[in-house]
């Protein structure tokens, strides 16, 4: 009897220690100020000039200077948009509450992501890490969108 | 004796079959229904070096990785390869994928070994759902480590050093909490209930597989694996 109580105990034991140690962690990365319910704000940059080339992979590419206040990657590309120089067509995703261009039309040439191309931005040489709308633009910055294969 | 024995083998085919079959249907129908029709991201962020960023992002792993346990638990052989392989194929014909795709459909098997190492171990019993658990987080993690390796070195914009790495496994945390969350939930709800029933014998019969069929089994996805690495160094 005793045999079979201890089996009991270490089996419930081996389902309720991991499930305790997860939510332990979840506690102590609320406390330590890893896990958070704010979403990070972000910060005001003013007016800001950065510069804007789009590489569409063959040689081509389109580049400017743009000035714009509290600007995001993003709103620099549209703003092209605006001026008229190339046509842009973009999906908002709501699982990663981002947009993502789904192709850039410059010269009656259409670059259209698929299952083997797909546009990536760059900001000072670096791979953007978070949506381009959600990736601020600080003075002087250059942004690179790029015409990308897998 | 020996029509009995093939009587026997041919039934067992016929089961596994009936239930690939069903696992595939199953996991292909709702990956291509709900693939444009996931929720966004919790109000949850953490912080990790350096990076701020949802803590969970929804996707549908844990229905394939599910569709591959069950495999690998209840069918074992051939099919802890065909079922998950079939599910992707099928699912993508619809939803479309990438260069990626080789090591995501390793993975899944990678997945569907470990519960047909559960079987082979006959741990395919309730008593034995800490071990089951315990083995599909660590099928998971694996997964995670194994996809984002291929991320990494498919050249996403993340540098060749160890902070590129670094980072790009940072950057997937969100999909990783999610997964092991998510596949946890549904194997506490789908597969342990599934144990159950076939401890107890009710629908789902012991089905067998040949030894020859393991070996070919890990031979297959040793093969895939190879295959993922090649795609990406040629």
């Amino acid at each position: 009897m005793k045999k079979e109580v201890k089996k009991n105990l270490r089996y419930a034991l081996s389902i309720m220690i991991p499930i305790f140690v997860v939510i332990i962690l979840f506690i102590g990365g609320i406390n330590a100020g890893i896990i958070t319910f704010e979403a990070p704000k972000i910060e005001v940059e003013g007016e800001v000039t950065a510069t804007i080339t789009i590489n569409f992979g063959n040689e081509k590419i389109y580049s400017e200077d743009l000035t714009m206040i509290n600007a995001t990657v993003f709103d620099f590309l549209q703003k092209i948009e605006v001026i008229g120089d190339i046509v842009l067509e973009t999906t908002y995703w709501e699982q990663y509450d981002s947009y993502f261009v789904d192709s850039i039309s410059y010269n009656g040439e259409k670059y259209e992501a698929d299952s083997s191309h797909y546009w990536a931005y760059y900001i000072n040489g670096e791979a953007g890490m978070v949506g381009a709308d959600k990736q601020l633009v600080k003075q002087g910055d250059l942004i690179e969108w790029k015409f990308e294969s897998f | 004796m020996f029509k009995n024995m093939l009587i026997k083998n041919d039934s067992n085919i016929r089961y596994r079959i009936i239930i690939a079959g069903m696992l595939i249907a199953i996991g292909s129908i709702i990956r291509i229904l709900l693939h444009n029709n996931l929720p966004g991201a919790p109000s949850i962020y953490i912080t990790l070096n350096g990076i701020t960023q949802n803590m969970f992002i929804f996707d549908l792993f844990f229905v394939v990785a599910v569709i591959s346990i069950v495999s690998g638990l209840l069918l074992g052989g051939y099919f802890t390869f065909i079922v998950p392989i079939s599910t992707m194929i099928i699912s993508d014909l619809f939803i479309g994928n990438n260069w990626i795709l080789l090591f995501t459909w390793s993975g899944f098997v990678m997945i569907g070994l470990i519960g047909y190492l559960l079987k082979s171990k006959k741990c395919v019993t309730i008593r034995k759902a800490p071990a089951i658990l315990g083995a599909s987080i660590g099928g998971v993690l694996l997964y995670d480590i194994w996809t984002n390796f291929g991320t990494w070195l498919g050249g996403f914009g993340y540098a060749y050093n160890l902070n590129g790495l670094a980072l790009c496994y940072t950057m997937a945390l969100p999909f990783m909490f999610w997964h092991l969350i998510s596949t946890t939930i549904a194997i506490s709800i789908i597969v342990l209930p599934i144990i159950y029933i076939k401890e107890h014998k009710l629908i789902i019969p012991d089905l067998v597989t040949q030894p020859l069929e393991r070996k070919i089994s890990v031979a297959a996805f040793a093969i895939l694996m190879i295959a993922t690495i090649l795609s990406i160094i040629v």
